[in-house]
């Protein structure tokens, strides 16, 4: 036990990494540099993205890095965005059967781009409209609104208890959070701290598009001898084929619902949509909004009027606020495949009933001849 | 709460913030030990109770001491009415266990109720911290303290107060004089070094390293000869990594608000002997142990035999320190036989000039991490299947991540560099700053994930 006593070394023996503030300095600098560098080194979206009908594959869903980077491209190449959930996404339909394909063809120019997002419900809409759709500045935007969102408390997220939910970072972390939200104060931090720098949101997308969905560590763990991941990023994943089986609705089993739905008075989701309503027209884009068509017949006759009662507050609220919108008619029965969202031939037939309606089309004549058609032919 | 949370972040600047205004007040230590007092007893309020207990018996057992008359019982009084708390959450359950096995052996079948009590954090640490005090009052080589403010501060300091260092009373009792010194900038420079440093050992290290070896270790018994021993390597320099991390950062807040801890780990795997390598790891604890328990025994005055005796004695009692368990008296046992062997062995010319120091640094590695096995398995059938299966070497992939076995060398490289002529290079200002920006984006890029809490901590 002969030892030199732990009192004889000075606090820096066991390692020399003692910076002086001249070199804390450079360090911070370098690293500040590599920080705004490196985002740039890899695209977030390759050659698929200039692909007609592209849209956003569902297990990049949570990577708002190669959305923004979708909703750039958009800006450039497209004269409007089209924002929604799986509803515009299309997910019982191919990327060449959506409502914004069809619009396209109507129009017979690709003038709309498809920005919708797997799960993407009102109180997330907001967040990735606000921290991460600052490109569609000035830009005619469609916004789809899913009533199904507001069918029960659970999913307005104003039940009290913790209820796992999509797009979580996307939601107030703070102030205003959902009654059915309760992160760990590192985690809430850790969101608004990832919406704010956009290395963060960068790395994020890295560990989505090129992980697995994994942080490196653990995927090095199951890639043991991999020096880097041999999955090529977001241009990897397919996104053409529909994401569930496209059959009716009835094929599929559902039976009507007694859905409870919640009063707009109350609803979290429903101000959040307001929100991001407010939030673009703020930003100078023109919006126009598409509520439903949902789906009525999966209804029950108790939970009708409800959900009448809901649509007409909407309603109230967009024409006080002189939003442009069209509530089209509920679609024959055979071409839902669920709840709210369409088959093809749904959105076939939604895409001609929204181009005919007076508000679309005056919508439309309001912006259109404003800008340069600089899109592709499909 | 831990020194890589946000909580901590928040807290650390708050405190340093504050105590910038007060350093030069009467009001600096008042500061220092509030800020202590919520630091430990953040997610446990009523533990603040047994570190005041702690600190109010040491306190009036200095001040007896320093009065003269029954100085002997005083200190046997202190060490006793110290070790109570530590015996009873740390071993009560040990001891029960123990008297049932043993009993159920006789085929007495006592059969008594395990106590399940949770362990406080930090407890091993400030209570040796407090009878390192208390001992030295009574040998006087310290001035029993008069001021509880002061001693309470020197007991509840947050930094060290989770894992150490083990703080002497000579060392920084000293430094919380009335009104400290106001931490310069060079202090927090120096701080932020130190902190950088164990933060990244702890998060880019530590805890990637033990997603291996705690899953192996985990179940044992599904792994074979060569993936067992790959992560009881990586097991190795996670609890290095993880140890040392937590000590750096605990250097770095205290020496940016101007104080020294005492250094706690000095390149423990370059050791050449198994007394260089105690005189380099948990350096604060070995020279207590040194200090109060291997001298007291007798030391090496008593020929080899009682050399060899305390030698043992004393390791195996620093092994039940580290934890209740078999496991850990036999990793203590194992140390002992190292450190015979490597003494001997010095005393030959042969191994000392002949054999080269590589040699030396890699055998001590090598038995150091055998060791291991019983610091780290979670039973001692665990632990003896995994030394049968090492030992039977089964050759499975053992599918260890080259990016793990990178980092590794790297920093044994960086280690070796370090003790050679080479150290001139890591003390070139570019390559500093090249470290540090590395590790700063290491951090920001791989970092933020799920933390794991210090191994230290539940010692």
């Amino acid at each position: 036990m002969e030892a030199h006593g732990s009192r004889q070394l000075s606090p820096f023996s066991s390692n020399p990494i003692r910076l002086s503030w001249r070199e804390w300095s450079a360090a911070a600098l370098a690293c500040i540099v590599a920080l705004y560098l490196l985002p740039t080194a890899l695209p977030a979206v390759g050659a698929r993205l200039s692909r007609p009908d592209y849209r956003l594959p569902t297990e990049l869903s949570s990577d708002y890095w190669v959305f923004e980077g979708l909703a750039e491209h958009s800006h450039a190449e497209r004269q409007a965005a089209v924002l929604g959930d799986s509803v515009i996404w299309g997910q019982y339909a191919r990327n060449d059967d959506t409502l914004t394909h069809h619009l396209n063809s109507l129009l017979g120019e690709p003038v709309f781009a498809n920005l919708g997002v797997d799960g993407l419900h009102p109180a997330a809409m907001a967040g990735l409209v606000a921290y991460y759709g600052g490109v569609l500045e000035n830009e005619p935007v469609l916004v789809h609104l899913n009533p199904l969102w507001m069918a029960s408390a659970e999913q307005d997220l104003e039940t009290q208890g913790e209820v796992r939910f999509n797009h979580p970072k996307l939601v107030p972390q703070l102030l205003n959070r959902p009654a059915s939200y309760h992160p760990a104060p590192a985690e809430a931090i850790g969101a608004v701290i990832e919406r704010r720098l956009p290395f963060l949101s960068w790395k994020e997308h890295l560990k989505i598009a090129y992980c697995e969905g994994m942080a490196f560590q653990e995927w090095t763990l199951e890639n043991p001898y991999a020096l880097l991941p041999a999955r090529r990023g977001p241009d990897s994943f397919p996104s053409d084929e529909p994401g569930s089986q496209p059959v009716t609705w009835r094929e599929r089993g559902i039976s009507s619902q007694n859905l409870p739905w919640v009063e707009a008075s109350h609803s979290y989701q429903w101000r959040s949509f307001r929100a991001t309503v407010e939030l673009l027209e703020s930003r100078g884009n023109r919006v126009f909004v598409l509520v439903g068509p949902f789906n009525t017949h999966a209804l029950t006759g108790e939970s009708q009027p409800r959900y009448r009662a809901l649509l007409a507050e909407m309603k109230r609220w967009l024409e006080q606020e002189e939003v442009p919108y069209y509530a089209p008619p509920v679609l024959p029965t055979d071409l839902y495949a669920d709840a709210s969202h369409p088959l093809g031939a749904g959105y076939r037939r939604l895409a001609k009933d929204l181009s005919s309606s007076p508000s679309f089309r005056e919508w439309r004549k309001s912006w259109a001849p404003d800008r340069p058609r600089t899109g592709r032919q499909e | 709460m831990l020194f890589h949370s946000w909580q901590f972040a928040a807290f650390g600047v708050t405190v340093y913030l504050v105590y910038l205004l007060l350093c030069r007040t009467r009001f600096a230590l008042h500061w220092l030990l509030a800020v202590s007092l919520v630091f430990y007893g953040w997610a446990a309020p009523p533990v603040v109770l047994l570190l005041l207990y702690v600190i109010a018996v040491n306190y009036a057992a200095g001040l007896m001491i320093a009065r003269g008359p029954s100085r002997k019982l005083w200190l046997a009084g202190a060490i006793i009415a110290t070790l109570v708390p530590l015996l009873c959450y740390k071993y009560a359950a040990f001891g029960v266990e123990s008297l049932n096995a043993a009993s159920a052996h006789l085929g007495l079948r006592a059969n008594l109720a395990v106590p399940s009590l949770l362990l406080p954090a930090g407890l091993s640490f400030f209570t040796f911290g407090a009878l390192g005090y208390v001992i030295d009052c009574y040998r006087g080589s310290v001035k029993a303290e008069r001021s509880l403010l002061r001693f309470a501060t020197f007991v509840a300091f947050f930094p060290k107060l989770l894992a150490g260092p083990i703080e002497r009373a000579s060392h920084l009792l000293g430094q919380l004089t009335p009104q400290p010194k106001r931490p310069a900038a060079g202090d927090l420079a120096d701080g932020l070094s130190l902190f950088v440093v164990g933060l990244f050992k702890k998060v880019a290290l530590a805890d990637y390293l033990s997603l291996y070896a705690d899953r192996v270790y985990s179940a044992p018994e599904s792994f074979d000869g060569l993936t067992l021993a790959v992560a009881t390597f990586a097991f190795a320099w996670k609890i290095y990594f993880d140890f040392s991390g937590y000590t750096d950062m605990a250097r770095g807040v205290a020496r940016a608000l101007g104080f020294d801890l005492a250094l706690n780990f000095n390149n423990p795997y370059l050791a050449t002997g198994l007394g260089d390598f105690w005189n380099r790891w948990h350096i604060s604890l070995s020279s207590w142990f040194r200090d109060y328990l291997y001298i007291p025994l007798g030391g090496n005055r008593g020929g080899k035999l009682g050399t060899y005796r305390n030698m043992v004695a004393t390791m195996v009692i620093s092994g039940l320190w580290h934890g209740a368990a078999w496991t850990f008296v036999i990793w203590g046992f194992l140390h002992a036989i190292g450190r015979f062997a490597t003494r001997e062995l010095e005393r030959t010319r042969f191994y000392r000039d002949r054999v080269p120091t590589f040699l030396k640094q890699l055998w001590v590695f090598g038995f150091v991490t055998f060791c291991w096995i019983f610091f780290r398995a979670n039973s001692f059938a665990d632990a003896a299947l995994i030394v049968k299966r090492i030992s039977r070497a089964g050759l499975a992939d053992p599918r260890f991540p080259i990016a793990m076995l990178a980092l590794c060398l790297i920093i044994w490289v960086y280690q070796f560099c370090y003790e050679s002529k080479a150290r001139r290079v890591l003390e070139w200002a570019p390559v500093k700053v090249g470290a540090m920006t590395y590790m700063l984006f290491h951090l920001l890029f791989f970092g933020g994930g799920a933390t794991q809490p210090f191994v230290y901590l539940q010692f």
